[in-house]
């Protein structure tokens, strides 16, 4: 661990550069890009006056060098990248993995008997004993065929006929852990690192950590219709400053709300932001020296850009005919459009250098949480989703963006082998199966498994932490010193603890 | 002033990293634990900071066994066989049968221990514990603690009350004095360094005002503290603002709107003496007051009317506990009072409320009710997670709104910089340990309770007697109990606390983790101040344990070093934007030191001198001449004006919104009661999957206002936590989860959108076009929007550019512009 930076810090701090630095970032300044630097150029240094002080360490982080004039301007990692982008596929409320990706033949042997004591004293003696709470003492087989696909032979059930053609591109895990076996504590674990809401979620870390490469986008964007379980504590920017918020676009039409003006002032636009600006001009006159009417000013103009940016980003129509095909834009399941919208919306943005697209699945109100029937429940959330991801895949690989971008499938936990209800499953966060593939992951590998019947992770246990310092560490960011102050407790991602660690065996 | 704070800010004097680490580590094995160990742990310190050292796990199992198994027998109350298992020490002497195990020079334990022999049944004549022997897995684990050197890391969280039992001093030792002066204080022994030297743990002294040269500007005390300053840095100072803009700050900061044209003309024509103060009294008594100040204590104490997490219930009460502080603040409740409300208005009422007040008391409490609550955590057996998070959240809330103390640290590990055990967070977190919901405790008043009582007996006697009549299934008996049921009376009810009966017993948690419980604790305050065990109050409610309150009195009492500052800090903040602690929520070590420590210790001792009146120090604060004065500039000597503002403030969401309703007479003038319920566009209504699964018993859907009560002031707008209202989210609303002491501000592009836009602006430009519409001469349009929007007249030039405005693009375009400018946006 570097220790200059505590150093450069203390140095860096009494000069007036140090001090308009904290004021600015203290304002959080920025939005789409920010902007604001180029404006300022030249400005006398200011005090910190203006919001509070919560944190003086953005000089910190990065080794001193972090641009807090523009939060988000592109910054350059702590060491070289594997990848310059994320695009989070959340398919939210558990999907199981013993019908998915965890293929569990024992089960056809023990369907219908209860559990052997050896897997049920495993998990009794273990934090998760708790996962058996409302469950049958009845084990269920997959009621899906299973198959080998590739060279790299991955079992993948029948539900995912698009996405197996492509498992040599892609790395499971198949050992995850939560720390709660209920939707919104986990999901806020997976998210932002804790159990309980108020924490910053990993796309604001990220975008606080490197800012974006596009000054027109939103550096971190949010894509869903009905959003994950627990709302927006999964997303938000938490502690961070709210230039680390996400945006929300829309997967058709302006994709910004509040994007384009109303019928009423669309011929008056220009001339009202002209005439906003010569008064704003004016009333600066008058108050010399005071860089936030600068920075505002600098909003409206940004704005104003942006229209066209937000307009464009959602044209479809400028993709060829093969890419709607492959997507499954015109599938005559309307559910199966609106998820291929969002991937390709992830991909354009991803192409035009936004650095976090976080995308549920979740049309509905369960998402993938089946209770109970579970192939009413899987086996159309499959069709929605099957084809758009692999089409995403395949597209970022053709396109040679995928060396550059980081795809990961996850989801809150997974499922019980048990049955609940009727051929229904439970939540399970003792073992789960996630994927990922991009730039840095081993492409047709897994590791860890769960124990014979897919009840828990026995090989290889990767707890979230650890998967969220492989992501920081594939962008190039080290993940211990990617903190932020909060009432005097250094925040990070992957806790305070500092036990995280990136997975090894995965990175290429 | 602001250069040599910031190079005396000892958060930049933090070693690196690996020494920090270093030092933890050893503190954990070596300061406060047992001298016998010290040698030995140094040498084992390598492991990262928090990461539970295998050895350290074994130590803290171990010791857990002996307390939980032994020590009622063998402890600090009895010590039968004059034995006591309650430290290394006590084992290494052992009882009369000799030493319980030895240490050789190595520190490596012999093989044989009489303690392993007593407990795993190869001792001749002992087995222990005599009735229920050890499980063979808690054998094994005092045999292998024995053999790997019987460690006992006490941090002294494994013995925090050294001084064990009441203090002398009952709860009210706030001074380091004579426990200080013992070596084996739990703090002393923990941190080996001078951390309780720190400004903000120090009692206040009285302070006189410091003199002056320039007499003559002084207009109260706050002056003289901020003048002495600036004449020291031979600062000039920075010009008066106007009258005009005085007015549209001063009436912003206290009720959170801007003047009308008519207060503003009244003001500007006011020749007395007294002009200033009169709009001050005007203001302070101004309904708006409380709308605008109780903003600030919502933030606070992390506001919501809903639970969070899948479901996010609607907490339809929440709303009680809302209007009791907007009242709070209105009435200018003492507020110690407001203190001893929040935190044990409960045990202040042996039954049902006799005054409104009272009621308003128990309605306070819902304080302990605010923060998130995860409803779904019994369907999957994680109801210690849920009880855990809302007694975590009560401490470090209750830290952070009240002290100004980070409570999140000692969680888990002694505090790293500031003087707190790990102890000091289960302390505190004993006196909540007794709450339960108390959703079904009515708050009518006694006499109204008495008579709902009385009307419901009536009706359910009569009720029974139609149902055992003779005809109890006939259409006519039906209909008549379908009609009495509907006329039976309810009770009201809140979102309220309340003590169990029977309180739990509060454990240490290793690591922070309430599946890993190390020994009891009883309440008690930092340790830092008062090692013994707290003294619980005497409560008037019955089967209420007293805990609460004991812990409210000593917050409020008047010699507790943060209660004042803290509180006075955040006044200050919010009409300087910037606290005079610039971290409100954090007095601590890493916290900013004050930048004017002595006024903020008058302001302190004033407060209390004035019993607790939070208007008295506000009347004071826009009373200074420091208040009038303009943000600062540079002066010629190239450094800043001196003035308390720095920069030009933002309206914050609430006002930006409410004066966007106010100058387009949009606004309705009162509120209160149930929140209002804004219209969602579709994409925002599915920010929570929940929302699609409502129905009358979840309560987790939307549910609109009608129009016509939705331009209520914006805190009576209904705050969900995984919903958050777009609008006020993009103006930097904060999140509700925990406690903010000041909100973060930001300028960013999605603002300039909502503002050119959104609906608020395109209904409002309307709306405020058409009040100045009837005026048939465009100039008079023009003035009338300046005044109402901007309170001042155009320029020549600036009537001129918004003619030919008005002339190509109408009236209506031009009321968004005014909504839109700087000027409307920042206030002077």
């Amino acid at each position: 661990m570097p220790t200059c930076d505590f150093v450069s810090a203390a140095n860096e701090h009494s000069s007036g550069l140090a001090q308009r630095r904290r004021f600015l970032q203290s304002l959080g300044m920025g939005g789409f890009g920010g902007l604001v630097a180029q404006v300022l150029s030249g400005e006398w240094g200011r005090s910190p006056a203006y919001g509070c002080e919560r944190s003086a360490n953005l000089q910190i982080q990065n080794g001193g060098i972090l641009d807090v004039d523009n939060p988000l301007a592109a910054k350059s990692p702590d060491f070289p990248a594997k990848i310059r982008s994320v695009i989070f596929l959340f398919l939210v409320g558990g999907p199981s993995q013993i019908d998915t990706f965890d293929y569990k033949p024992l089960l056809k042997d023990l369907h219908g008997k209860p559990v052997p004591e050896l897997f049920k004293n495993n998990l009794s003696g273990s934090k998760y004993a708790n996962v058996f709470h409302g469950c049958k003492d009845e084990l269920m087989a997959s009621p899906y065929q299973w198959q080998q696909h590739g060279q790299s032979g991955m079992w993948v059930s029948e539900l995912f006929p698009h996405l197996s053609k492509h498992v040599d591109d892609l790395c499971f895990i198949h050992s995850l852990q939560a720390e709660s076996n209920n939707h919104a504590p986990a999901s806020y674990q997976l998210h932002t690192g804790d159990v309980r809401a108020g924490k910053a979620s990993l796309g604001s870390w990220v975008t606080y950590g490197l800012g974006s490469e596009n000054e027109d986008l939103p550096g971190y964007v949010v894509l869903f219709d009905a959003g994950p379980l627990g709302g927006s504590s999964n997303y938000h920017n938490g502690f961070l400053p709210p230039a680390y918020q996400p945006t929300r676009l829309r997967d058709q039409g302006p994709a910004v709300l509040d994007l384009l003006p109303p019928e009423r002032f669309q011929n008056g636009q220009r001339a009202g932001l002209d005439l906003i600006n010569e008064l704003n001009r004016q009333h600066q006159a008058e108050r010399p020296g005071f860089t936030q009417l600068d920075a505002r000013m600098a909003t409206y103009e940004l704005a104003y850009r942006m229209q066209s940016a937000g307009v464009e980003i959602g044209q479809f129509q400028d993709e060829p005919a093969h890419v709607h095909t492959s997507y499954g834009l015109d599938h005559e399941d309307a559910r199966t459009r609106s998820f291929a919208r969002k991937c390709l919306l992830a991909r354009r943005l991803v192409q035009r250098g936004v650095r976090f697209v976080q995308l549920y699945d979740m049309p509905d109100k369960d998402g993938w949480d089946a209770h109970n029937k579970l192939p009413d429940n899987h086996t159309p959330r499959a069709r929605w989703t099957d084809q758009p991801m692999a089409a995403l895949v395949n597209d970022l690989k053709q396109s040679g963006l995928l060396d550059s971008t980081l795809v990961i499938c996850a989801s809150e936990f997974g499922r019980t082998p048990m049955m609940q209800d009727h051929q229904g499953r439970q939540h399970n966060a003792a073992g789960f199966t996630i994927w990922l593939a991009g730039g840095g992951i081993k492409p047709g590998f897994r590791l860890g498994s769960t124990d014979e019947i897919g009840l828990m992770a026995t090989e290889r246990p990767v707890p979230f932490p650890d998967l969220h310092a492989t992501i920081l560490h594939l962008l190039g960011l080290d993940y211990e010193k990617l903190f932020f102050e909060v009432n005097g407790r250094l925040e990070r991602l992957t806790g305070v603890a500092g036990s995280a660690k990136p997975i090894q065996e995965i990175l290429a | 002033m602001t250069g040599s704070r910031a190079q005396s800010n000892p958060k930049f004097f933090v070693p690196p990293c690996e020494v920090i680490a270093l030092c933890h580590c050893v503190r954990i094995w070596w300061i406060g634990c047992w001298v016998v160990v010290a040698s030995m742990a140094i040498g084992t310190a390598s492991a990262s900071c928090d990461e539970p050292v295998e050895d350290e796990e074994l130590a803290r199992r171990a010791i857990a066994i002996l307390h939980q198994r032994c020590a009622s027998c063998h402890g600090e109350t009895e010590q039968e066989g004059e034995l006591r298992v309650d430290s290394a020490e006590h084992l290494l002497r052992g009882g009369r049968r000799g030493p319980m195990f030895t240490r050789d020079n190595n520190n490596q334990e012999a093989a044989t221990s009489l303690l392993i022999a007593s407990v795993d049944g190869s001792h001749a004549e002992l087995s222990m514990p005599p009735e229920n022997p050890l499980p063979s897995e808690e054998i094994e684990t005092l045999r292998r603690w024995t053999r790997s050197g019987a460690v006992w890391p006490t941090s002294p969280a494994q013995n925090p009350t050294l001084m064990s039992g009441a203090s002398p001093e009952a709860n009210q030792h706030f001074r380091f004095h004579d426990v200080w002066q013992r070596e084996d204080h739990p703090l002393r022994r923990s941190f080996n360094d001078a951390r309780w030297e720190h400004w903000a743990w120090q009692p206040r002294n009285p302070i006189t005002p410091p003199p002056v040269q320039n007499a003559a500007w002084i207009m109260n005390p706050i002056d003289q503290f901020l003048l002495a300053d600036w004449e020291r840095q031979g600062l000039e100072l920075a010009a008066d603002l106007d009258r005009r803009k005085w007015l549209r700050r001063l009436t912003f900061d206290l009720i959170g709107l801007p003047p009308t044209p008519f207060e503003m003309d009244e003001f500007l024509a006011d020749p007395s003496e007294q002009a200033y103060s009169k709009q001050i009294e005007r203001l302070l008594a101004h309904p708006g007051y409380g709308q605008h100040w109780a903003r600030m204590w919502l933030d606070t104490v992390r506001y919501s009317d809903s639970n969070g997490f899948d479901w996010d219930e609607f907490r339809p009460q929440a709303w009680r506990y809302r209007d009791y502080v907007i009242a709070a603040f209105q009435n200018d409740m003492p507020f110690d009072q407001f203190v001893r409300e929040q935190l044990a208005g409960d045990e202040m009422l042996a039954g049902p409320p006799e005054t409104i007040e009272q009621q308003q008391g128990l309605i306070a409490t819902g304080y302990l009710r605010m923060g998130p609550h995860d409803n779904a955590a019994g369907l999957f057996n994680e109801q210690a997670r849920s009880r855990d998070e809302l007694l975590t959240d009560l401490v470090e809330t209750t830290g952070s709104a009240f002290l100004g103390l980070t409570l999140s640290c000692c969680r888990c590990h002694d505090h790293k910089t500031d003087a707190l055990l790990q102890a000091d967070h289960y302390r505190l977190r004993a006196f909540f340990a007794g709450v339960e919901f108390a959703e079904d405790l009515p708050i009518n008043l006694a006499t109204e309770h008495l008579e709902i009582e009385q009307q419901r007996k009536t009706l359910q006697a009569e009720i029974e007697r139609l149902e055992k009549s003779d005809t109890p299934e006939s259409d006519e008996t039906k209909t008549k109990i379908t009609e009495l049921k509907s006329r039976m009376p309810g009770f009201t009810y809140a979102v309220l606390m309340r003590d169990q009966a029977i309180v739990a017993a509060t454990h240490v948690l290793a690591q922070g983790d309430y599946r890993r419980p190390l020994q009891i604790v009883e309440p008690g305050f930092p340790v830092m101040w008062n090692p013994y065990d707290a003294t619980t109050a005497s409560v008037v409610r019955p089967g209420s344990s007293g805990r609460r309150t004991a812990l409210a009195d000593w917050i409020v009492h008047p010699e507790n070093p943060l209660t004042a500052r803290v509180i006075v800090n955040r006044l200050w903040q919010n009409y300087f934007g910037r606290g005079l602690v610039a971290t409100p929520n954090d007095f601590g070590v890493t916290g900013e030191p004050p930048s004017h420590p002595e006024l903020l210790d008058w302001l302190a001792n004033e407060l209390i001198a004035a019993n607790w009146s939070l208007k008295h120090i506000q009347r004071l604060i826009v009373g200074s001449h420091a208040y009038q004065q303009q943000a600062a500039a540079v002066g010629a000597k190239g450094q800043f004006h001196g003035s308390p503002f720095r920069e030009l403030k933002r309206l914050t969401a609430e006002q930006l919104r409410d004066a966007v309703l106010a100058v387009s007479a949009k606004l309705l003038p009162h509120a209160g009661g149930a929140p209002i319920w804004p219209p969602l566009p579709p994409e925002a209504l599915q920010a929570n999957p929940a929302l699609l699964d409502d129905n009358e018993t979840k309560t987790k859907g939307w549910y609109p206002s009608p129009a016509e009560q939705q331009p209520v002031r914006s805190i009576y707008l209904i705050q969900k936590r995984t919903v958050p209202l777009p609008l006020m989210e993009t103006f930097d609303l904060p999140d509700n989860s925990v406690s903010c002491g000041c909100r973060q501000q930001s300028l960013v592009a999605p603002q300039a959108l909502t503002l050119l836009n959104g609906d608020l602006i395109e209904t409002a430009s309307v709306a405020l076009a058409d009040r100045v519409a009837s005026l048939t001469n465009p100039d008079d349009q023009i003035s009338e929007l300046y005044r109402w929007t901007l309170q001042r007249a155009p320029t020549h030039q600036e009537m001129t550019t918004c003619q030919r405005f008005i002339r190509e693009h109408g009236l209506v375009n031009l009321a968004r512009v005014f909504l839109n400018v700087n000027e409307f946006m920042f206030l002077d």
